[in-house]
């Protein structure tokens, strides 16, 4: 399903009359979505960006800018975070992660924001590991013919919006410009290949904080990465019980059905090549390696 | 909590078997338990229906062939637990 929104004029973000039943915030506790129920669906604020309104019983989608120069940002929430929540309500299955393709199969990084998935992205695909989705996992669950589960990844736009300090590292250029949320857009090209077809899955690879100086990246169980994944998870309506249970137990098959992985490493940009070095190695070597000496 | 308490699976809770352990998540707080084989045990016994803690016990004590005061100790006390992270509910007898 390719999600489209009816976009509607700009409209100033008037004052809601209900409180919010649900938000999103950033690592640093600034409130980046909140989430109010309307009469006949709910409305989900980017504050002075973009509110979008979606209809409970069609999830047909309008978008309002909250002025002529968030039209494209308008856009961009569109693919990376409305079209998830739709998708997942609806019985599908997105993460929020990025995910590059290592030997024909694809490699999901999952993570908080700022734990650096699209930084990740970016390095692989420079590293000639093509990106399939920079912000958001869309995977498709299928039962082959022996009976047994595989996830399929989608790939998603070609491009990767990165901030301008990782853009400079990767793109090996000075820059210094940015759209409003400090992030600026890279589009693929042959020194930063994007993949443009499905792949298999071939593993989730769950993001550490990287307090440390140390490298390590090993297989995880099921049990242990769950609660990890649910975390990923794009949920629209908190409150919609049934729903909840549908999709706790669609990412308890996904767990259980996947190989997992923890990474963690320090989050300097020299540390990337050794990263890469790290899971390509492990991946090959049945998944467990530490990065010291 | 007592032995002829009866618990409760909370409408809040969800559970499945993931690996080898029960992972539940409580669906309004987000939070996640998990539970190993016995607890797992306990927690199926649960969902099929409401029983009083007793009965949790003397279950466990036939199935895994263990005795019956280290049983009932760990059982209270995991009862305690999903109680306080409001998994359960609990009524007296």
């Amino acid at each position: 399903m390719t999600l489209t929104a009816d976009q509607n004029d700009v409209r100033s973000q008037r004052p809601m009359d209900v409180p919010a039943f649900d938000s999103w915030t950033d690592p640093e506790g600034g409130t980046v979505a909140f989430f109010y129920r309307l009469t006949d669906g709910y409305l989900l604020r980017f504050p002075d960006r973009v509110d979008f309104e979606i209809d409970a019983e069609t999830l047909a989608v309008r978008s309002f800018p909250a002025s002529e120069d968030m039209v494209d940002v308008a856009e961009a929430l569109l693919h990376n975070a409305i079209a998830p929540l739709v998708g997942n309500h609806s019985g599908r299955l997105h993460l929020h992660g990025s995910a590059v393709v290592i030997g024909g199969r694809g490699y999901a990084f999952l993570g908080l924001s700022r734990r650096g998935k699209t930084t990740l992205a970016a390095a692989f695909a420079r590293a000639g590991y093509p990106f399939l989705t920079e912000d958001v996992v869309k995977l498709e669950r299928r039962v082959g013919e022996s009976g047994l589960a595989e996830y399929i990844v989608h790939p998603a736009r070609p491009v990767l919006r990165l901030y301008v300090d990782s853009a400079s590292h990767v793109l090996q250029s000075e820059l210094d410009w940015g759209e409003d949320d400090g992030k600026t857009e890279i589009a693929a090209d042959h020194a930063l290949p994007h993949a443009d077809s499905p792949v298999p899955l071939g593993g989730i690879i769950l993001l550490g904080p990287g307090e440390n100086d140390d490298m390590s990246f090993a297989r995880i169980a099921a049990p242990d990465a769950l609660p990890a994944i649910l975390q990923q998870a794009f949920i629209l309506d908190v409150e919609d019980k049934p729903r909840l249970r549908g999709h706790f137990q669609r990412l308890g098959d996904l767990a259980m059905d996947t190989d997992c992985y923890a990474l963690d490493f320090p989050r300097v940009f020299e540390a990337l090549p050794f990263v890469i070095d790290l899971v390509v190695g492990a991946i090959g070597n049945g998944g467990t390696r530490d990065g010291n000496g | 909590m007592e032995m002829d308490d009866i618990l409760s699976v909370s409408d809040d809770a969800v559970a499945r078997e993931v690996g080898g352990e029960t992972v539940i998540m409580h669906l309004g707080s987000g939070t996640y338990f998990s539970l190993n084989e016995v607890g797992g045990r306990i927690w199926q016994l649960l969902e099929a229906g409401d029983r009083p803690v007793a009965e949790l016990c003397a279950v466990i004590v036939k199935e895994f062939d263990a005795p019956r005061e280290v049983i009932e100790v760990d059982v209270l006390a995991l009862a305690t637990d999903l109680m306080d992270k409001d998994l359960v509910t609990r009524r007296a007898a």
